[in-house]
């Protein structure tokens, strides 16, 4: 099995709710750069804040986050 | 959430004037007591190594005044973040990387006459600065998307 990279539709689903990432970082708790970060993909979350993250966005985690190939 | 940044950036440049000066302290100290040094170096050596004690012991106080501002204003947790810990630690991999080269590089150098005292002062300099200056590199990145 391949290690595979975290995906996610962070941004499109962020612009969805109308979110900037200071309001969205704001409602999990996390400094903006954790979530431009993570939005990025330059770091990976651990499973609590990808819940607290999808969970601020009103949605699953796996409708946020996804396994690249 | 715009103080704990503008606390964030506060912290960093602190910490990147106690590497500045926790380096000229031990490295000047290191350079004035050694034997092996010129005569000429042993003043602006203690000058050197007196004025990074002072920018240290200040910075590092003010360092830990944030620390203090951000626990009050209740900001500190969020300061203290998953990516913050994580940016931490990969500051602590590049010093430990520095200072491992550095080891090396000077215990190497000690076979050829070069004082063993005064390369552990300058390598415990080096050890804690890599350390704060890596924190602050690695910290100072991804400011980007700010109003996006």
């Amino acid at each position: 099995m391949s290690a595979g990279k975290l995906g996610n539709h962070m941004k499109a689903l962020r612009a969805e709710a109308r979110l900037t990432q200071a309001e969205l970082a704001a409602r999990v708790g996390v400094t903006r750069k954790t979530i431009n970060t993570v939005e990025n993909g330059v770091f990976t979350p651990s499973a609590l804040l990808a819940l607290k993250i999808a969970r601020a966005l009103g949605r699953g985690t796996d409708e946020v986050f996804f396994v690249e190939d | 959430m715009e103080l704990a940044e503008t606390l964030n950036r506060r912290a960093r440049m602190f910490a990147v004037l106690q590497a500045l000066g926790f380096f000229a302290w031990q490295a000047g100290d290191g350079l004035a007591r050694s034997d092996t040094s010129p005569a000429g170096f042993v003043g602006p050596a203690f000058m050197a190594s007196g004025i990074g004690l002072g920018v240290w012991v200040v910075s590092l106080i003010v360092f830990f005044g944030v620390s203090w501002h951000a626990k009050k204003a209740g900001v500190f947790d969020i300061m203290n973040d998953e990516w913050s810990r994580h940016v931490r630690m990969k500051a602590a991999e590049a010093a430990f990387w520095a200072t491992a080269i550095g080891v090396v590089v000077s215990m190497t150098a000690t076979n050829f006459g070069v004082d063993g005292w005064l390369l552990l002062k300058v390598l415990t300099g080096l050890a804690v600065a890599s350390f704060l200056l890596a924190y602050a590199w690695y910290d100072s990145r991804h400011e980007d998307g700010a109003h996006e």
